[in-house]
Parts: C-alpha cells; sequence; structure tokens
C-alpha cells in the first residue's frame, strides 16, 4: 500500500518495540516510527514535560513520544492493562500533557494487556483498516513466537555474558539476531535461525568457573530495558555473577495466550500455585507487585544465589512488594538488593553498592577466591 | 443498641484508625456491638503516634499507611482481634488502592503473631450485589468469632441502617451561608480529612478563623454524578477516589457560595498524582482560586500557614473585603 500511510510511534522497552511493535503495526497498514535509543536527551525532555509525582517510566517513555512526535509520527501506541495500579491511566496523562504541548488533538492507540486482540480490532475500526479476526489473530501468534525466541537468545545471552570474554561480539550477535527474527515469519524458519544463534553463541570460547546466580525481579519496564536500569545485568556480570530475568516480555501483554503452547501455561501456573500457598487468593495490589513475590519465595528452592529487586521511585505495588522481600530474604537467608531508579543517578555509587552486593554474595558463596573481575 | 454491660469483653474487637475506618467506622462498630462483643477504637492520632510511624515502618510507603500501621500496633495489647478489611472494590467495581488492598497481609508480615485479625475480602463488583456480598462477609466473620449466622445478619441489617441515617445526618449537614463568611470546598480522601495528623490541622485552623468548609462526604451523590459527568477528557470511572474527589471538584466549582477549593494531596499516592493532573488540564481550572497542598512527613507548619494566608487573601480581595488579617489571625 504505498498510498499515504498513517506515521505511528511508540515507547522503548528493551526489544519488544523493535520485534513486536513494529511488525505488528506494519502488517496493519501503518509506517512505524522507532525511537531513537534511550539517552540523556530523551530523560531530559521526558521529565521536563511529565508531572512531577510520577514514576520514571512514564517520563521516559513521554520523552520518547515526545522526540517522535517532533520528527514528524502522527499517532501514538501505548500499553496499558487493567488492575489497581495508575498505568493504566498513563496513556490519558500522557496524551493529556502531549496535546497541550503540540497544541492538537493527537490520536492514541492503548493496547490492552492481555487483550490486545480486541485492542487491536478496535483500532482496526477506527481506522477503516480491512482486517479479519482471523488474520489478526495470526498476527498476534506470529508476534508472540517471534517474542519467544527473542527472549530464549537475550536469556542465553545474559548466561554466557558473565563466563566468557567476548562480551561485544554477544550484542553484535542479539541485535543480528533481533533484526532477523524481525524479518522473519514462519515459525519453522524461527526455529532454525534461533538454533543456529545458540550455536553461535554457544561456540565462543568461555571460562567453566562456577558462579554465583541471581534472581532479578521488579517492575517490568526497569527490569527490561538496559538504558533505564544502567545495564544493571551486564554490570553484575562483569563483576561475575549471573543474572536471570523473573519477568519477560510476556508479561507485559500477555502475548503467551496466543503461542497456545502448554509449557507456557505450564510456567504460568507454576507462580499461581506458588501464589496459593502463601495468599489466601490472589491479591491483585496492582502491577507485578504480588509475582514479585512470588518469585522471590521461590528463588532460594531454584537454587539463585541473591535477588535484586529494581523499582522506580512511587511506584506502588513494588513498595509494597519489599517488606515481604525482605521478610522473605531474613527467612531464607538469601542476600537482597533494592535498586530504587530515579531520574538522579550517580554511578560511582550505583557501581559501589553493587560490588558490595556480589561481595556479600560471593562470601556466602564460598568461591570469593575464584573471583573474575574483567571491569 | 445494646449497653456496655452486656458485652462480651474476653473477645475485644479492634478498629484501628486509618483509611476507611474514617468512613464506615459506625457500620463496623455497630454490628460487632450487635453481636455482643465489645469494640475499641484506637483513639485519635497524637505527636507521639505520628514520630513512631515516621521512624518504624517503611520509608516510602504513604502517611496515612504509615499511621495506619502504628494505630494497628498500638491495639496490639488492647484487644483479642482485629478488624482490618481487605478492601478491593467497592461501588460498581472501583478499585480502591494497592495499598488498601495489601495492608493486612503488610500487617501481618509486620506484627506477626502478636496480631489476631479479621480480613475479609470485600470485593463488590457490582452495586446490586452489594448486599449479598455484605452479608456473605458477615457471616464468614461471625464464623470465626463462633456466633451463628442469623444474630450476625440481623446485626448487619441494623448496622447498614445505623451507616446510611450517618451519612443522610451528613448530606443534610450544609447550612446555607452566614453572609460575609469564606466557603471553602475542601476535598481529598476521607482519611486525609479525618486524620488531623495527616493533614498538619489545617481544616482545624481554618475554622478557628472562621472559614466554613465543606467536604466531599457533605455533598449529594446526585451532585457528584453530575460534577463527573463534567469531566469531559476520561469518562470511565476506575478509582473509588476518582468518583469521590473529581465528581466533588468539578461540583464545587458549579457552586455559587463556595470561594475556593483545598485539595489535601498525599506525597507518594498514585492516585492523588493522578486526579491532580485531571484536575490542572481541565477546562474550568481557571473559575476559581485552588491551592494544592502536598503533604507528607516533612511538612513545615509556618509555611503551611503562610500559604494558606495567601490563599485566604487572595479569595478576600477578590470579594472586595478590606481587612486581610489572615497572617495574624492563623499565626497567633
Amino acid at each position: 500500500m504505498a498510498r499515504d500511510r498513517k506515521k505511528v510511534t511508540m515507547p522503548h522497552m528493551g526489544s519488544i518495540s523493535y520485534v513486536v511493535g513494529k511488525f505488528l503495526f506494519e502488517k496493519l497498514g501503518f509506517e512505524v516510527m522507532i525511537p531513537p535509543p534511550i539517552e540523556q536527551r530523551t530523560i531530559r525532555e521526558g521529565i521536563r514535560l511529565a508531572p512531577e509525582q510520577f514514576c520514571m517510566p512514564l517520563k521516559i517513555s513521554m520523552g520518547d513520544i515526545k522526540r517522535c512526535l517532533e520528527m514528524g509520527a502522527e499517532a501514538v501506541v501505548y500499553p496499558t492493562e487493567v488492575g489497581a495500579c495508575r498505568f493504566r491511566r498513563y496513556w490519558n496523562i500522557i496524551k493529556l500533557r502531549l496535546d497541550e504541548c503540540f497544541q492538537k488533538d493527537i490520536p492514541f492507540f492503548p493496547l490492552i494487556g492481555g487483550n490486545v486482540l480486541q485492542s487491536i480490532m478496535e483500532i482496526a475500526k477506527r481506522e477503516k483498516l480491512s482486517i479479519s479476526l482471523k488474520q489478526c489473530l495470526d498476527l498476534l501468534r506470529t508476534a508472540a513466537e517471534k517474542v519467544d525466541r527473542v527472549t530464549q537468545i537475550e536469556e542465553l545471552v545474559d548466561r554466557v555474558f558473565p563466563r566468557t570474554e567476548w562480551k561485544q561480539d554477544l550484542r553484535v550477535i542479539t541485535i543480528d539476531h533481533r533484526n532477523k527474527v524481525f524479518a522473519t515469519d514462519s515459525p519453522a524458519k524461527l526455529d532454525s535461525l534461533t538454533a543456529r544463534t545458540k550455536q553461535e553463541i554457544e561456540s565462543l570460547p568461555q571460562n567453566s568457573h562456577e558462579i554465583p546466580k541471581l534472581l532479578m525481579i521488579g517492575e517490568i519496564y526497569d527490569l527490561l530495558e538496559p538504558a533505564v536500569n544502567h545495564n544493571l545485568v551486564q554490570k553484575l556480570g562483569r563483576m561475575g555473577a549471573e543474572v536471570k530475568k523473573a519477568i519477560g516480555y510476556n508479561h507485559l501483554l500477555g502475548l503467551e495466550a496466543y503461542r497456545l503452547k502448554e509449557a507456557m501455561a505450564k510456567t504460568r501456573n507454576k507462580t499461581e500455585a506458588v501464589f496459593m500457598e502463601h495468599f489466601s487468593q490472589i491479591s491483585k495490589f496492582g502491577g507485578l507487585g504480588a509475582h514479585n513475590i512470588s518469585f522471590a519465595r521461590m528463588a532460594k528452592k531454584m537454587g539463585y544465589d541473591g535477588i535484586v529487586h529494581v523499582y522506580p521511585f512511587g511506584c506502588m505495588p513494588e513498595i509494597i512488594a519489599k517488606p515481604f522481600v525482605e521478610e522473605i530474604a531474613r527467612k531464607d537467608h538469601i542476600p537482597v538488593l533494592f535498586v530504587e531508579l530515579d531520574e538522579h543517578f550517580h554511578e560511582e555509587l550505583f557501581d559501589s553498592r553493587l560490588e558490595a552486593f556480589v561481595d556479600v554474595v560471593y562470601g556466602l558463596y564460598g568461591q570469593k577466591m575464584n573471583r573474575i573481575d574483567h571491569a | 443498641m445494646r449497653t456496655d454491660q452486656e458485652l462480651n469483653a474476653e473477645k475485644r474487637i479492634g478498629i484501628p484508625r486509618g483509611f476507611y475506618s474514617y468512613k464506615y467506622s459506625i457500620l463496623w462498630e455497630t454490628f460487632f456491638r450487635e453481636m455482643g462483643f465489645m469494640v475499641v477504637f484506637s483513639g485519635e492520632s497524637n505527636r507521639a503516634l505520628f514520630q513512631n510511624a515516621v521512624n518504624r515502618f517503611e520509608k516510602e510507603l504513604c502517611l496515612p499507611m504509615k499511621m495506619y500501621l502504628a494505630h494497628i500496633e498500638l491495639l496490639l495489647d488492647k484487644s483479642d482481634f482485629q478488624f482490618i478489611p481487605q478492601i478491593e472494590m467497592l461501588d460498581d467495581g472501583n478499585w480502591t488502592c494497592p495499598k488498601i488492598i495489601a495492608i493486612a497481609e503488610m500487617a501481618n508480615v509486620l506484627f506477626k503473631d502478636r496480631l489476631q485479625a479479621l480480613t475479609p475480602v470485600v470485593r463488590i463488583e457490582s452495586s446490586s450485589y452489594t448486599i449479598g456480598c455484605l452479608e456473605r462477609i458477615a457471616v464468614n466473620t461471625a464464623d470465626i468469632l463462633d456466633v451463628d449466622d442469623k444474630t450476625a445478619l440481623h446485626a448487619l441489617r441494623i448496622a447498614l441502617i445505623r451507616q446510611h441515617e450517618h451519612i443522610r445526618a451528613k448530606t443534610s449537614a450544609l447550612n446555607k451561608k452566614s453572609p460575609g463568611a469564606i466557603r471553602l470546598g475542601v476535598i481529598g480522601h476521607s482519611y486525609v480529612i479525618g486524620d488531623a495528623v495527616c493533614n498538619f490541622s489545617i481544616l482545624e485552623k481554618l475554622r478557628h478563623i472562621g472559614v466554613e468548609l465543606v467536604f466531599p462526604e457533605n455533598l449529594q451523590k446526585k451532585d457528584l454524578d453530575q460534577g463527573f459527568s463534567q469531566m469531559q477528557v476520561y469518562a470511565d470511572r476506575y478509582w473509588v477516589s476518582d468518583f469521590e474527589l473529581l465528581g466533588a471538584y468539578f461540583c464545587m466549582q458549579g457552586d455559587p457560595e463556595i470561594d475556593g477549593i483545598v485539595y489535601l494531596n498525599i506525597f507518594g499516592c498514585a492516585i492523588d498524582s493522578v486526579l491532580e493532573e485531571y484536575i490542572q488540564t481541565s477546562k474550568l481550572r481557571k473559575k476559581k482560586p485552588y491551592i494544592k497542598i502536598v503533604l507528607d512527613e516533612g511538612q513545615n507548619h509556618v509555611s503551611m500557614n503562610t500559604r494558606l494566608a495567601a490563599f485566604l487573601d487572595l479569595i478576600q480581595m477578590r470579594k472586595g473585603l478590606k481587612n486581610l488579617m489572615n497572617e495574624e489571625k492563623l499565626f497567633g
């Protein structure tokens, strides 16, 4: 369709805007503008424009969107969800502020987490696109497959990163794989592509030291966007600790529902079973707070040596989760690091906190002598 | 109503002051008293309790939540059971707040075995199920306390009547404005308006110098409805406070008797930050003088007095009054 295609934009969150956002909306018949990588300017513009009492994710995504609107984007796609957290109203708050800033009515397309299908059908209806329910479902299934492949590779990279000295290569391979996944649609091809990339990563020279494993829990945006958590995973990796993220891209939009595979359902049921053990009912106090508590509860059993809890300043669900995580850590004798992120950041202080934490983990791990430090 | 002699003093029910207890204390108290239990309140907040709350609990929690936890701690030795409901949804499936939902579980983590709590989950997804939902909660609570269902349901019925009378008394309490007086609309959560420590006695000070105050609870439900419908940007109700605060704000904007509006905003409250944003961007914003006061534990009484005095001066100037003595009155 060469006719005037509407330019839409969406904020960053790890690789999801490249893989799902760009793919879905280009197939729907839009032109997609991905914002420039998050840098100081994005953060500065977001902070200047956003209301002060809001959390970091809103401010940075606002900066992302504003920069794209300046470059000519016409509409905005923004994820949202249902629950007690204020995240559901974020797209509305951003719209109010940007409308005032650009002096026009900017169309927003909210994508409701867990109900993406309906949201996309609504967008199609609004924009008069000819797309059937089946086509839309197929698109979402492909998107879910893609997200899964990207997650697989990113998890492998996180595992290999502290063990190899070829760290730059890993970055190149990840970006290359992401671009290839974007261009490939069929599941069989995606499988072979992922298998090839996995082989490539595993063929890199690795040392065989035993190193401690950390579980990273917390607010999803801070967890998945390296520019916001200041490359926490890689920093810890360089200090000699392997980090596994408890929450993946799937949790935001609930895309795993469209993959219709038993394996995905199984992992979800496992977390929910832990939930039911400790809560009288699945208490939904918003965001992923309750999920994080159950992840923390499982950490010791799953063989992790420490927990890293990441959350933005002023995040209600995570502040509530914090005393629970503290209590669990005390009971299980597992070290825990709380990383609270906001727009004020001091690299050296941050690093020394991480180093102290890794020291504690190593002390408990009993392998301090073997510590590798490439930093 | 039963007399104190008839009550069972072996099972004392403690009701900590905080969050929804300001709104529903009549309902809860009557319910337990009618079932034959002695009810103990934790009393008004004071300076010592405030210090304890600020020093002892998780720093980032909002002030009302810290105060609530301090009230729970106060009642630990004075009562056998504490009533800490987990209120998730009220009215038509409107959410309360993550902190209110998780408070009972958090208190369990903090006080462990010392706390024996009754924590029914209140989840009213549609207003037509309200009575059914409350009856189920009443029966479940009565089971824990070894009371038969019939007594519990009877107690609930009386309690609901009392609560209804209480609400009606509040809404009809609004008198005609006395000539020359200043009348301010105050919006804020019921637990901020009710707790003099949380609101840093702002309301007391204003009343003391003769300012008349109107709260969201004084307004009729249909007026709130009408007020809320004036908010053009977002028609969907999501939190309980949406309707209560935004409805009250727009209703007060349209009321010619009200001279200005005060918003008591709690630092770190997600709901307040969103509602404040809607008020700031609304088109009706500039009709009446409006002041937002952000409250946290670092609040300074002197700077607060100065701000209030300036706000009152502004209102008096708009009304053409000359005696601008607010600052002296407030400090005096």
